[in-house]
């Protein structure tokens, strides 16, 4: 071997172990992979089993103690053990889930599968509406019919979709407004919500009325609720869960980027509009940004604050949506007109904007990684809105502006952050965006409404009833505010608002029927200002015509209503009302059925065994030998035997009420074996048999060849047989009457008491040796001890039986049981014969004469208990 | 010992000081709720698990007047043992609670003080709280840098991508890049010095930035692993917290 050859061995073998390795560590590391995998199956299913079983037994031991503490009066704890057998229940519930589903999905690596049941279903659970109604202790709400609900935030408040009245339409509708539906947001102290929580809401409340964004409002000493109007739309939690499921793992195709980003820049116009009126919105989210035909509209006025407030900052917000620096300065006890509340809700949209492309909340504030697929420049601006204050974006226009450069570039993904106006240096002040419009409806219809109050005289508005007043007097409050107070001539008087609960201000010199409309038209002098600056719809037309426009919407709005109102509104009819709590408990309720279920489960098998045990207990002593056949429809009382029963023409205790008249029984059947049995009678017994048999028709329960059996077997003392006195029986589902004996006898229930026919045939000639009648009655006392019938040698005897026993002598000839062919005549002779299943051939041998057993069966009869019990010692 | 920094913080928890405390929670809450989701596996919920993090902080702000720095205890261990202490607590209250009796809360065992003598209880875990430091750090210097500067750093490190792609995106040069790299990377160097002296109770503790491929020392060969380091970290911390985000989310 030369050098050569063995370096080649060396490093052959080098490389090949190399490759060996390469090869062997992935499959040696899927093989335990596979291992662990189906370990952690394994031990999933048993913890879970285990769990499932501990659960199941804590659940049972709540139901007794909810329903104790019921009884005994004490509500709370007994909701206290529902909330806790709820608990379990759930749990229990989740266990059969993972035991059926989950774990065997995940073994077979299918958990994409599970993905919609364990995530997106008890998300959808959680974002139901509660009741469709407010409960009756928060009552109605004048003016509005409620047609549904909406979710609830973390607010407190229960949101109601309602819609409003005529009047409310028409005061709607002055204001410049064509309103649908609205929605209600109520806090009710009954209803669980707290002072603090109305408070808020209601500073909220004054803040977003200088936007005009409220429509109605009321506090009582009780509840606090004001109008919004509906926007109908799902929230872009939901809009982005859905581009996501169509857009796949890789993230937002640039088709679906365009009309994101175009969302986006609704939000940030409507913020921006919220930060020139002054306020900041604080709650900027997904959930709070509803989506109407491709538009952003930003909802939940819960936390608006005004930017100069003097109030304390509150760390209130939704986590990971809110600036986290926030908090800190909230914390540090910071003023809210210390910090910059717009960098917040930019910080906000930025959150927003990340979460839309990564379907995924920014969990790491400016930190937070980018991981699906997204125009650079767009993920600049999301971290320039994210990052840190001094660094980010000063105003929403801002944003918008570097938003609108990727939003107008034809390929996204093309543009640098180099491109954005933030970054060129240009800035807002740059590229100033197009601001909203103010409404020009408001403008002008509240203009209109000036002008006609002036030709209208006398038209005045009851203040503490409509919603006229209400919106009437919030215009000009926003107005004013918007323009300067004082600003401008006003031929109207001073409005000074009394109470902003209810609306009611007052009109300071001047008559109530100016006061009552000077809301619209102290707001006319101010809209003039935004008329100067904002197009006009409805620029050219005069006040009055602009006014009947108006009137004309609200008639056909009116009409809409009655057309609604006529066909009827039956989706409020599933409003849930609690009977004992405020806080239905269905753990409960789930107890309370539990317990209903299992008392009237055990009362019908009490009762089903009294009527079982009825017989003895009532019915009188009997004579010895007798029996008894206790029916659901009375009582049977039989001879010992069948001649003793015929004789008594069946009949032994009374009317033919005793027997059971069990309709369309097989009717038939039965009259062939009482006709059967007539043959054995005699003639006078027949007579009485017919007679019985005419009096109670075709429906007499007990069948001639059942009782043939039981009694015969009676008359023998076997166990089994009606050996008792007293025995019990009943009457089953087929007509036929199973026999219930007491002890020692077993009980006996169906109607087939047979375990088949027998038929004993000795062909051993006379003066055999040993002689075999002692070896046959054994045979047949065994067989009938085993519920067999006998027929043949120790049988029944009687003409059947004989005819039989001919009969299979006739096919057996002079053969032996040795003889196949003889054998083989049999089977077949049993194929044809439905009244013997078997025949316990006993013959001498064709080659030596010796005594032989043979049995032989009906091909489809089967014989290993017969067998057995022959073979039995 | 404690160094000045450590002592300092540990003064400002003492004294109530709620900036200082939501910093604690900030930094560590996530590991926090990433070991009691580990101990409470089946047991606990995650409404729960966010309830006892915020709980162990209430537990570690009781203890905080306790806590002697001669003991020996590591920061991580410290935690640690609080927040054991804290998911104990809640599960022997829930047994109590469904054997319909009152019990009221253990008192807390610190034992671990002395016992402990500076040993971790669980690699991982001290793996995370480390992760936890060094993300800290980040933030800090994200918060005080320029956000071009940062940008460009996040670019580079954290994204991967080429200085002169980073160049072309922000329409600069590649130098301009670097020499922007390095001042965040300095100011990164610092944090993290900081941050980790901050919360660190012994000296093996404060180590374990160098032991980690951190080395606070300006080092301009070490650069590249600095920054590979950091990125390492900075990628596992957001797959740790993508978990903990995806139990939080169900």
């Amino acid at each position: 071997m030369t050098p050569a050859t063995i370096v080649l061995i060396v490093v052959g073998s080098v490389l090949g172990l190399v490759v060996f390795i390469i090869a062997a560590v992935p499959v040696v590391k899927g093989i335990g992979w596979l291992i662990a995998h189906v370990a952690r199956f394994v031990y999933s299913m048993v913890s879970d089993m285990a769990r499932l079983l501990g659960g199941l037994i804590t659940a049972v031991i709540f139901v007794p103690m909810i329903l104790l503490n019921i009884v005994i009066g004490r509500w709370s704890a007994a909701g206290h053990f529902g909330r806790a057998f709820q608990d379990e229940f759930v749990g229990v519930g989740h266990c059969v889930y993972r035991l059926l589903i989950s774990h065997p999905a995940r073994l077979l690596g299918l958990s994409a599968l599970t993905e919609g049941i364990e995530q997106r279903l008890p998300q959808a659970m959680a974002q139901a509406p509660g009741a469709d109604r407010p409960s009756g202790r928060t009552g109605q709400f004048e003016g509005y019919r409620i047609v549904g609900s909406l979710q609830g935030g973390g607010s407190g408040g229960r949101l109601y979709v309602a819609e409003p009245d005529d009047r409310k339409k028409a005061a709607f509708a002055r204001s410049g407004r064509t309103v649908e539906q609205v929605v209600i947001k109520s806090f009710s102290l009954a209803d669980g919500s707290s002072l603090p929580q109305i408070i808020r809401e209601s500073r909220a409340l004054e803040a977003a009325k200088k936007l005009g964004l409220i429509l109605d409002h009321e506090l009582t000493d009780q509840r606090f609720f004001y109008v919004m109007e509906y926007i109908p739309g799902d929230s872009l939690t939901v809009v982005t869960k859905r581009l996501h499921s169509e857009a796949g793992p890789e993230g937002l195709t640039e088709r679906q980027l365009g009309p994101v980003m175009g969302m986006i820049a609704d939000l940030l116009g409507e913020l921006d509009r919220y930060h020139r009126g002054g306020l900041w919105h604080k709650d900027v989210k997904p959930d709070n940004i509803i989506i109407n035909k491709g538009r952003a509209f930003l909802v939940d006025l819960g936390l608006i604050t005004p930017l100069r407030s003097a109030m304390t900052l509150t760390t209130h917000g939704t986590e990971y949506f809110r600036d986290p620096e926030m908090v800190r300065m909230a914390l540090r006890g910071a003023k809210v007109n210390e910090v910059d509340g717009v960098k917040f809700d930019i910080y906000g949209v930025g959150a927003v904007l990340f979460a839309v492309i990564e379907n995924s909340f920014p969990a790491h504030g400016g930190l937070s990684q980018f991981s699906k697929s997204c125009p650079e420049a767009l993920r600049w601006i999301v971290r320039r809105a994210m990052t840190d204050l001094h660094n980010r974006y000063a105003s929403a226009g801002e944003m918008l502006a570097d938003l609108r450069t990727v939003l107008g570039s034809a390929d996204p993904f093309m543009v640098k952050p180099v491109d954005l106006p933030s970054v060129r240096g240009g800035g807002a002040g740059a590229v100033p965006p197009p601001m909203p419009e103010v409404d020009p409806m408001v403008a002008g219809v509240a203009a209109a409404g000036a002008a006609a109050r002036k030709e209208r005289e006398g038209f005045v508005f009851d203040v503490k009833a409509g919603i006229g007043a209400g919106a009437g007097g919030e215009r000009p409050a926003a107005g004013g505010e918007q323009g300067g107070k004082g600003r401008g001539s006003r031929s109207r008087p001073a409005i000074a608002v009394a109470d902003w609960w209810t609306g009611r201000y007052d009109a300071v010199g001047a008559a109530p029927a100016a006061g009552a409309g000077a809301g619209p038209g102290a707001g006319a002098g101010e809209r003039a200002e935004d008329a100067r600056r904002t197009p006009r719809r409805h620029a050219g037309k005069s006040a009055a015509a602009q006014l009947e426009a108006a009137q004309e919407r609200v008639r056909r709005a009116q009409e809409r209503v009655g057309r609604r109102m006529s066909r009827g509104a039956t989706h409020t009819s599933f409003a849930r009302r609690g009977k004992f709590s405020s806080e239905p408990n269905p753990g409960v309720a789930a107890a309370f059925f539990i317990f209903l279920g299992a008392a009237v489960f055990g009362a019908f098998m009490t009762i089903r065994m009294a009527a079982n045990n009825r017989g003895p207990a009532s019915a009188p002593a009997l004579a010895a030998g007798e029996v008894r056949i206790e029916t659901d429809g009375g009582t049977v009382r039989l001879g010992p035997t069948m001649e003793e029963t015929i004789r008594r023409g069946f009949v032994a205790t009374g009317t033919e009420d005793d027997w059971v008249f069990d309709h369309a029984q097989s009717a038939g059947s039965i009259q062939e074996e009482v006709a059967r049995a007539m043959r054995d009678a005699t003639p006078d017994e027949r007579d009485r048999l017919v007679d019985a048999i005419n009096r109670f028709g075709e429906k007499a329960t007990v069948t001639i060849e059942k009782l043939r059996t039981r009694l015969a077997q009676f008359e023998r003392g076997m166990p089994g047989g009606m050996s008792g006195v007293g025995a019990g029986a009943r009457h089953d589902e087929d007509g036929d009457v199973a026999v219930a004996a007491p002890a020692p006898v077993k009980e006996i229930v169906g109607g087939d008491f047979s375990s088949g026919s027998v038929l004993i045939l000795d062909m051993v000639p006379e003066g055999a040796d040993p002689p075999l009648e002692d070896t046959l009655k054994k045979i047949s006392s065994k067989l009938r001890e085993r519920w067999y019938r006998v027929l043949g040698e120790g049988g029944e005897g009687g003409a059947d039986d004989v005819e039989m026993q001919a009969a299979a002598r006739r096919v057996i000839e002079l053969s032996g049981p040795d003889d196949a062919q003889a054998v083989e005549r049999v089977r077949r002779w049993l194929a044809d014969e439905p009244g013997v299943d078997s025949v316990l051939w006993i013959g001498t041998r064709g080659d030596n004469g010796r005594t032989m057993l043979r049995l032989v069966s009906r091909p489809t009869f089967d014989e290993s208990s017969l067998r057995a019990a022959l073979t039995e010692r | 010992m404690l160094n000045t920094l450590t002592t300092s913080f540990v003064s400002r928890l003492r004294a109530r000081d709620a900036a200082a405390w939501y910093e604690l929670w900030e930094t560590f809450g996530p590991v926090l709720r990433a070991q009691l989701t580990k101990w409470g596996k089946g047991r606990i919920g995650v409404e729960t698990v966010r309830d006892l993090s915020q709980e162990t902080m209430a537990a570690l702000s009781d203890s905080i007047d306790r806590f002697d720095p001669t003991r020996g205890a590591r920061f991580s261990t410290w935690l640690l043992a609080i927040a054991k202490h804290t998911l104990g607590d809640e599960i022997d209250r829930r047994m109590a609670q469904k054997r319909g009796s009152g019990k009221r809360s253990s008192a807390l065992d610190e034992e671990w003080m002395t016992s402990a003598g500076g040993r971790s209880p669980d690699g991982e875990y001290e793996a995370a709280v480390f992760r936890a430091k060094v993300y800290a750090a980040i933030r800090l210097v994200e918060k005080q840098s320029d956000f071009t500067d940062f940008s460009i750093y996040r670019m580079r490190v954290f994204d991967g991508q080429s200085g002169k792609d980073v160049a072309a995106a922000l329409g600069t040069s590649e130098p301009t890049v670097s020499r922007r790299l390095a001042k965040v990377r300095d100011a990164l160097r610092v944090r993290l010095e900081e941050v980790v002296k901050t919360y660190s109770f012994t000296e093996e503790e404060q180590g374990e930035a160098e032991r980690n491929g951190l080395s606070p020392a300006p080092n301009k060969a070490d650069d590249a692993a600095f920054d590979d380091a950091i990125a390492d970290v900075y990628h596992k911390e957001m797959a740790a917290r993508r978990s903990d985000e995806a139990s939080i989310t169900g």
